[in-house]
């Protein structure tokens, strides 16, 4: 029996089907897993994915996603709200918080310039976050930005955006990976390490 | 299958799934080949450095269904050779390279080889990385691609009636330059001045600090006094190199139909009159 035949499961394969990443074979497999699931499973399942939608919104500080606003990190008095680490999408957020190492504040630009693409900078939260910086109290801001060419131009707008403010910037090291050799390594992570060498 | 071996620079990158990216990669001796390079995001592939970045130069190994095919091509090897990493140290420089680009990947057609403006383009991303003043570099690579695609305009004489003297303004129909006796009738042209028609006639020539860039302030044969500290910023373009980047890309933009993307980002649009 095909799930074709029955339009429920025809209806629930397409929707998985529209998810990233996910094809016919897959979709299939997960549509016949929710119908061995009780009653309880599928409806705990519908209802996260309504949360998701209802209670997720922007954090009006940082542009983080959050249930709370403002988001968790931005109303934590431990964090020290003087630093802030710039990232491009919220999902760098959670990367730079598996690290443990980071103990500012956020600020989500909501992705990068790409002029050729038309994205320009009123495409993101510049402007928040230069109010941002100018109502301070802001030691140093760190953009933390992929390290692509439109990351880079990003970055390199941010400078310039914030240029009059009496702020520290400071960017991520960029170069040889941790634990790779450097005859593997490619010539522009050899560049870039060369020119953003540090003293020992 | 055709396995092919190339010299690539990357003009335009996309997202195709999440972690697979189409390319299009400008290479010397097969033109501008479209390819997919599957799961490069992810960084798992041996033969693949992690992240192809745009306008990087690299070697690049391709299958197609032969040449010319019409699908996309499937990027197999990619050897990194230079990310010219000094263009992303000033947004005029990041922005002139992303003209050109684009430039490049708008006027040239899939599977038509130019490996002397293959050269141009390394020459003229080599040059914008370490370029003060980038718009003499641009105006430069704007000659050399009009003259590669065959569409270079002549600035020798009249179009209208072969003088060679009092030429006063440029039209993109007619394909070059008109004099004063001949421009009031016609109403697509652009006004040029003696300065920047000079320019637009010395062979475009790639150097950072390019042969088009007026004279820095000082007396003659003084030495220039050493920086004590980087450059500040950028140095503004003169007038005649302005002028000649304007009546090049007008000439550009009534070949594509539409003003080109980042034209705005170098020369401020009130700074130069847009394509009507």
């Amino acid at each position: 029996m095909s799930s074709e035949s029955i339009e429920s499961l025809a209806r629930l394969k397409a929707e998985f089907q529209k998810l990233p990443g996910i094809g016919p074979r897959t979709a299939e497999r997960l549509v016949f897993h929710v119908l061995r699931e009780p009653r309880e499973a599928a409806a705990a399942l519908a209802q996260a994915l309504l949360d998701v939608k209802d209670k997720v919104i922007h954090c009006r500080v940082c542009y983080n996603l959050t249930e709370t606003d403002p988001c968790r990190i931005c109303s934590d008095p431990r964090r020290d709200q003087e630093e802030i680490w710039v990232v491009e999408q919220p999902r760098d957020v959670l990367a730079m918080e598996s690290t443990g190492l980071i103990h500012g504040a956020y600020h989500v630009l909501m992705g990068h310039i790409a002029p050729a693409e038309g994205i320009g900078p009123e495409h993101l939260t510049l402007e928040a976050l230069r109010d941002r910086v100018r109502r301070g109290p802001v030691r140093e801001v760190v953009l933390a930005l992929n390290p692509t060419l439109e990351g880079d131009g990003t970055a390199l707008h941010v400078q310039s955006l914030l240029a009059d403010l009496a702020v520290k910037i400071t960017r991520l090291a960029r170069g040889l990976a941790v634990g790779g050799q450097l005859e593997f390594a490619t010539a522009g992570m050899l560049e870039a390490a060369i020119r953003g060498r540090t003293p020992a | 299958m055709t396995i092919l071996h190339d010299e690539a620079i990357v003009l335009h990158r996309l997202d195709y799934s999440e972690t697979s990216q189409v390319l299009v990669l400008f290479t010397p001796t097969h033109g501008k080949v479209r390819a997919i390079g599957k799961g490069i995001k992810r960084g798992t592939k041996s033969r693949i450095a992690v992240g192809i970045d745009l306008l990087e130069r690299g070697t690049a190994v391709f299958s197609t269904r032969g040449e010319r095919s019409e699908t996309l091509a499937t990027l197999t090897e990619w050897k990194p050779r230079s990310a010219f990493l000094g263009l992303r140290e000033r947004l005029p420089r990041l922005y002139a390279a992303q003209y050109a680009a684009q430039l490049t990947a708008q006027l040239t057609a899939d599977w038509d080889p130019h490996p002397a403006l293959f050269e141009a383009l390394g020459d003229c991303l080599l040059c914008l990385a370490e370029a003060d003043e980038v718009l003499g570099v641009v105006v430069a690579y704007q000659q050399v691609l009009l003259r590669e695609i065959g569409l270079q305009p002549r600035f020798d004489c009249c179009s209208g009636c072969g003088r060679s003297t009092e030429l006063t303004h440029f039209s993109s129909l007619e394909g070059g330059l008109l004099c004063r006796h001949c421009e009031p009738a016609h109403v697509e042209k652009r006004e040029l001045t003696p300065d920047a028609l000079a320019l637009l006639r010395e062979s475009p020539c790639f150097t950072p600090s390019s042969p088009l860039e007026p004279p820095r302030a000082g007396s003659p044969g003084e030495a220039a006094p050493a920086p004590a500290t980087p450059a500040p910023g950028p140095t503004l373009p003169s007038a005649a190199v302005r002028g000649a980047f304007d009546v090049l890309n007008y000439h550009i933009a009534h070949i594509l139909g539409r003003e080109p993307q980042l034209a705005d980002l170098l020369v401020p649009p009130a700074q130069r009159r847009r394509l009507h």
